[in-house]
């Protein structure tokens, strides 16, 4: 072995990664070679060096307690909203889902907006104004929308106030 | 890395079913391991408190969503190291803080003259890592302070196996260049 595979080897050979063939051939050269074996000696204390006076930080109680308290906060408050957002949620899903199917007005408002998306896009005339289905259809789609905006909204609030 | 045990393993197993007692007892077990990574990364005894804590409360919010009890730790870490990664960019575009407000408090039952010199060396290792890169300071932090094994940080960090082996190896000559000079 030369002083280049040698040296190359080194790192793994203090971490113990070598097989024992290797380990061997590294060692032979190490006895023989007393620069390869000054290289070691700089390695082995650079790595103890650095272990040695690393700073160590120990966490007391006082920080257990303080992220449980966060830990808690957040937990308070989502029990405090789950409910209260939820029921608010399906009270608003129903409301407007009844508001689009019996409603004139939003039904025109819908009816106008599809006209105006189908002339854009060159489709013709909405014909199919007046099919209940699709007031239906179009309603627990709005309100699906809706759901997955106020649901996101509040994930977002809760996690906030959490942090 | 810290062996799971049957009875951490229950504890986690609690945990994951929102048991808040459950999770204080992994905040105490595993408070120092996730500090010293942080601050490993950072560099700043304070930053890498507000991480820890950080990093908890995202692991408690999300426990729920693990399927293992034996990747809770890898996983903590994982969220500890993106965090340090996210403060430690964030904390480069900003003022650069003198190394004396990074170390941690020294013990005040220490001589003056030992905790003076305690604290040259560690600046000395603090403004060595400052040199490194980001990557192979962290997978360093990882592999020599924390002694996890080289899958287990190509799994937390993303990165094949070789990449590992390569940025520690680059990190370790770094640092022998860097500080060869200083200890002679």
């Amino acid at each position: 072995m030369d002083c280049k595979t040698c040296t190359d080897l080194l790192w793994e050979h203090l971490d113990n990664e070598l097989d024992s063939d290797l380990t061997r051939q590294v060692d032979k050269h190490l006895a023989a070679c007393q620069i390869c074996r000054a290289e070691l000696t700089a390695l082995a204390s650079t790595t103890r060096f650095l272990k040695d006076h690393m700073p160590v930080l120990i966490l007391d109680n006082s920080f257990v307690q303080a992220t449980m308290s966060k830990v808690g906060l957040d937990e308070s408050t989502g029990a405090f909203l789950k409910p209260i957002i939820g029921i608010s949620l399906v009270l608003t899903g129903l409301i407007i889902t009844a508001l689009i199917i019996f409603s004139p007005i939003f039904f025109s408002l819908l009816w106008l907006m599809g006209n105006i998306i189908f002339t854009l896009l060159r489709l013709g005339t909405l014909v199919v104004k007046t099919t209940p289905l699709l007031q239906i259809i179009s309603g627990v789609t709005l309100s699906t929308l809706l759901f997955i905006v106020l649901v996101s909204m509040r994930r977002l609030a809760v996690r906030r106030i959490a942090s | 890395m810290p062996a799971l045990t049957e009875e951490l393993s229950t504890t986690i197993q609690q945990a994951m079913t929102g048991d808040k007692l459950a999770f204080s007892k992994l905040v105490w077990r595993y408070k120092d391991h996730i500090v010293n990574i942080a601050f490993g990364v950072v560099g700043n005894s304070q930053d890498a408190e507000d991480i820890a804590q950080e990093a908890f409360l995202k692991a408690y919010l999300s426990i729920g969503r693990l399927t293992s009890a034996n990747a809770f730790y890898r996983w903590l870490v994982k969220i500890t190291v993106n965090l340090s990664i996210d403060k430690k960019i964030t904390n480069s575009l900003g003022r650069v803080q003198p190394l004396e407000s990074s170390l941690p408090l020294s013990n005040p039952a220490q001589l003056p003259e030992l905790v003076a010199e305690q604290k040259e060396q560690q600046k000395l290792v603090l403004a060595a890592l400052e040199q490194l890169t980001l990557e192979q300071r962290t997978v360093w932090v990882l592999y020599e302070f924390q002694e996890l094994p080289y899958n287990e940080i190509g799994q937390i960090l993303n990165i094949p196996l070789g990449t590992v082996k390569s940025r520690i190896s680059a990190a370790r000559s770094r640092l022998r260049e860097i500080l060869a000079p200083e200890r002679l």
